[in-house]
């Protein structure tokens, strides 16, 4: 048995915690918004799913019935902490009049960290479920509308007016048979008790103000608080050698940092884009060194100010991007790898590692302008050269352009040279991934068609879920840290074909199938845009064993 | 309202530590006396903490007669019925020694109010130090009547407390000792905030 199969034998054991822990990765910034598609048992939905901004709150969950009609959907918050045991009674989505095939309404989210909704569709055509993984975080602190401040303080008020008379006339005429003048020890009283009962009441006032600014201030430490990195080159190893420390010092999930677990085989994705015309791009994989420490070799890359985007998945699901920036003082001209059997051995290029570069018009002259990594970006109606000549397209936008908040198929489809449709290959076991940024980088997200991959990341919820234990109980954090790095390594290592069909087999499918995923010249991606603005679509693809990468500019209102 | 602030440190739970007694005796001690007071009863006290006591009791009993499940996760113990809430706190018993000697003092309120702190403490010391131990350890309390099966829903099962004493629960007698002394102190205050509250009510003409 080689190193990597003796690798894999002794983290056997925690395969079937990994099983069920890997996950749809829905890391982002700015662009919350869950949108799936996939298969309920029979049934094909598109489901979009807006999750609260605050917790406990309602996620609005649309749901779109692809292939069947007047079934019943219901919906059940599922949270990876208490799994399906743990989950209240499903209740239906009621469907949208006027508009057959769409259901839309809320689901309570009480608890934040990694949850789901389970939906349930049954009809005609039998019965199905669907896990849709939803991060639930409070990310916004509401204000209290002016108009009912205002009411509510005059009703204050009032009740402080109210009260401090009531004591008032309780001890000068309550006291006072009707009709009679109050004596002067009672006016006295009176004033006396007027005074206590405006002091007693102002201290009330205040104490309630301090209870709510206490609560105001629990809050703002439970909501989430994205972490932060800092990078930089490590010239001293080589120019370029690229050092990431995750700052746990400031971090709400220092602890959860040994919890992380690869998303098809990679730690973490990250996504670096030059600022501010995002020209440069480089699809990364990181690997660790320590909990909060990871390493890259830096593919050829103009100088300048880089927004870097690191995607992380934890094991209960919970996925997170880290958002910095990094500045390269110098260009980075050639690949300097070192040998990966010198003095270090983590030190050697992902070998899924890729990079390009859009718009090259300020690059022209340059030695990245031969590179073949070069694209001009697609613009409506038009095309994208990349690298071996094939060609990707993208479809629509649809008829008045793309609208901020509404869930649509993002289409794309490859020709070859000749201009006949070119078959795709799996790429890092998917048909392709998206990268789509806003041009301000305000929004960023790292999505995958989904459907098959999804139905695979379902299926592991599923088995979480499904579990007996009402109560999920982390595994020793030390061991578990050890064993997905053991793992990473020996999938690291392998050739790409037996790394897939490790995957594959590690998420319960044949080795020589993608569970139904169909692999012609076209991807698709469900996507919401958050807002509107000019964003940048990067689409990576995979062909006769090259990665090819494509990028789009489009505008939505 | 205030009582009903109160009544969130007035737990089964709580009976074996310090804060349960000086909350009860500055919550309790400002209410019964007064109204002891101003019903001119002879046993006045004990009437209100027995009416205290049946209202709580019979919304326990009749509440779970009701069917209801959980509709808000994560749920770590279903439910099919609602939840009773603690047996109520004897309160008729201190209720009743205080009438008895309230109807025996003469005319310093002052007096009267120490002597219905001291009694209202030492007696619900007494009744319910024992009586929650009871309640959340025997079998025998787990029944319609007395409700100590009730269960939130988002706590486990299996809580290895649920009826059992967590040592935290328990003040050590020292502590407990001085927390007794400030409840008498802080019920002699309130006591005597009471009577006159009481007195007061005895005199509003309209």
């Amino acid at each position: 048995m080689d190193a990597g199969g003796t690798a894999m034998k002794k983290v056997i054991h925690f395969l079937p915690v990994l099983m069920l822990l890997v996950k749809s990765s829905f890391a982002h910034v700015g662009s919350p918004d869950v949108a799936i598609e996939g298969m309920a048992g029979p049934y094909h939905l598109l489901v979009s799913i807006k999750p609260p901004d605050v917790i406990p709150g309602t996620a609005m969950v649309t749901v779109f019935l692809q292939n069947s009609s007047g079934a019943t959907i219901s919906t059940q918050p599922v949270y990876f902490f208490s799994g399906r045991e743990g989950a209240p009674s499903a209740d239906i989505l009621p469907p949208v009049a006027g508009a057959p095939g769409t259901y839309k309404g809320i689901v309570w989210l009480m608890q934040d960290g990694s949850s789901s909704v389970l939906l349930h569709v049954k009809g005609r055509l039998g019965e199905g479920e669907l896990i849709v993984p939803v991060v639930a975080v409070s990310t916004a602190q509401k204000k209290l509308p002016a108009s009912t401040g205002i009411v509510l303080i005059l009703l204050g008020i009032f009740l402080f007016v109210l009260m401090v008379t009531l004591v008032g006339a309780s001890v000068g005429e309550g006291i006072t048979n009707s009709g009679e003048s109050l004596p002067v020890h009672r006016k006295r009283s009176k004033r006396i008790a007027f005074a206590v009962a405006a002091l007693l009441s102002s201290l009330v006032v205040y104490g309630g103000n301090a209870w709510w600014k206490g609560w105001a201030g629990k809050y703002s430490q439970f909501m989430f608080k994205p972490m932060h990195a800092t990078y930089r080159v490590d010239y001293e190893l080589s120019t370029n050698n690229l050092r990431m420390t995750i700052d746990t010092a400031h971090s709400q999930r220092k602890a959860s940092l040994s919890y992380i677990v690869p998303d098809h085989g990679k730690l973490m994705h990250l996504f670096l884009m030059r600022m501010p015309a995002l020209d440069v791009f480089a699809h990364l994989h990181p690997v660790r060194q320590d909990t909060a420490s990871f390493m890259a070799i830096l593919p050829p890359m103009p100088k300048g100010k880089y927004l870097a985007f690191a995607d992380i998945v934890y094991s209960s699901g919970f996925t997170e991007t880290l958002k910095d920036t990094l500045t390269l003082t110098t260009d980075i001209t050639s690949e300097i790898f070192p040998d990966p059997n010198s003095f270090n051995p983590h030190a050697r290029l992902d070998p899924d590692d890729t990079y390009a570069y859009a718009l090259p018009d300020n690059l022209i002259g340059t030695l990245y302008q031969s590179d073949n990594n070069s694209i001009i970006c697609g613009k409506p109606g038009a095309g994208v050269k990349m690298k071996d000549g094939s060609e990707m397209v993208m479809e629509g936008p649809p008829q008045g352009g793309f609208s901020n908040g509404q869930l649509y198929q993002l289409h794309f489809s490859v020709y070859d040279d000749k201009k006949q449709p070119a078959r795709l290959e799996p790429y890092l076991g998917m048909q392709g991934h998206a990268v789509i940024v806003k041009n301000d980088g305000s929004v960023y997200i790292h999505i995958h068609p989904v459907g098959t991959y999804s139905v695979t990341a379902q299926t592991s919820l599923l088995q979480r879920v499904n579990r007996p234990e009402n109560e999920y109980n982390y595994p020793d954090r030390q061991r578990f840290r050890d064993s997905v790095d053991k793992l990473v390594t020996a999938l690291r290592a392998m050739p790409e074909q037996e790394r897939n069909s490790v995957l594959m087999r590690q998420m319960n499918m044949p080795a020589d199938s993608m569970s139904g995923m169909k692999m012609d010249n076209t991807v698709s991606f469900p996507y919401t845009f958050p807002q509107p603005g000019l964003y940048r679509i990067w689409i990576q693809v995979k062909r006769n064993g090259r990665v090819l990468t494509a990028a789009f500019d489009r505008e939505v209102k | 309202m205030l009582y009903t602030v109160g009544t969130a440190y007035l737990h089964t739970r709580g009976m074996r530590g310090g804060q349960f007694y000086i909350v009860a005796a500055g919550v309790t001690l400002l209410f019964l006396p007064m109204f002891g007071r101003a019903l001119r009863m002879k046993w006045g006290m004990t009437a209100i903490a027995l009416s205290y006591f049946f209202i709580i009791a019979i919304s326990n009993w009749v509440l779970q007669l009701f069917p209801a499940e959980p509709k808000l996760g994560p749920i770590l113990t279903h439910t099919t019925h609602f939840q009773p809430g603690n047996f109520p706190v004897l309160l008729f018993i201190p209720g009743l020694i205080m009438d008895r000697l309230l109807q025996r003092e003469g005319v310093n309120e002052w007096r009267k109010a120490l002597l219905l702190s001291v009694s209202f403490v030492l007696v619900l010391l007494i009744v319910e130090y024992p009586l929650s131990g009871w309640l959340i350890e025997s079998p025998g309390a787990r029944n319609w009547f007395f409700g100590a099966g009730s269960w939130y829903f988002g706590d486990p099962p299996d809580f290895p407390f649920r009826y059992k004493i967590h040592p935290s629960w328990v003040s050590p007698p020292p502590v407990l000792a001085l927390s007794l002394l400030i409840a008498i102190f802080v019920g002699t205050l309130t006591a005597r905030l009471s009577l006159r509250w009481g007195k007061w009510m005895q005199e509003v003409r309209r």
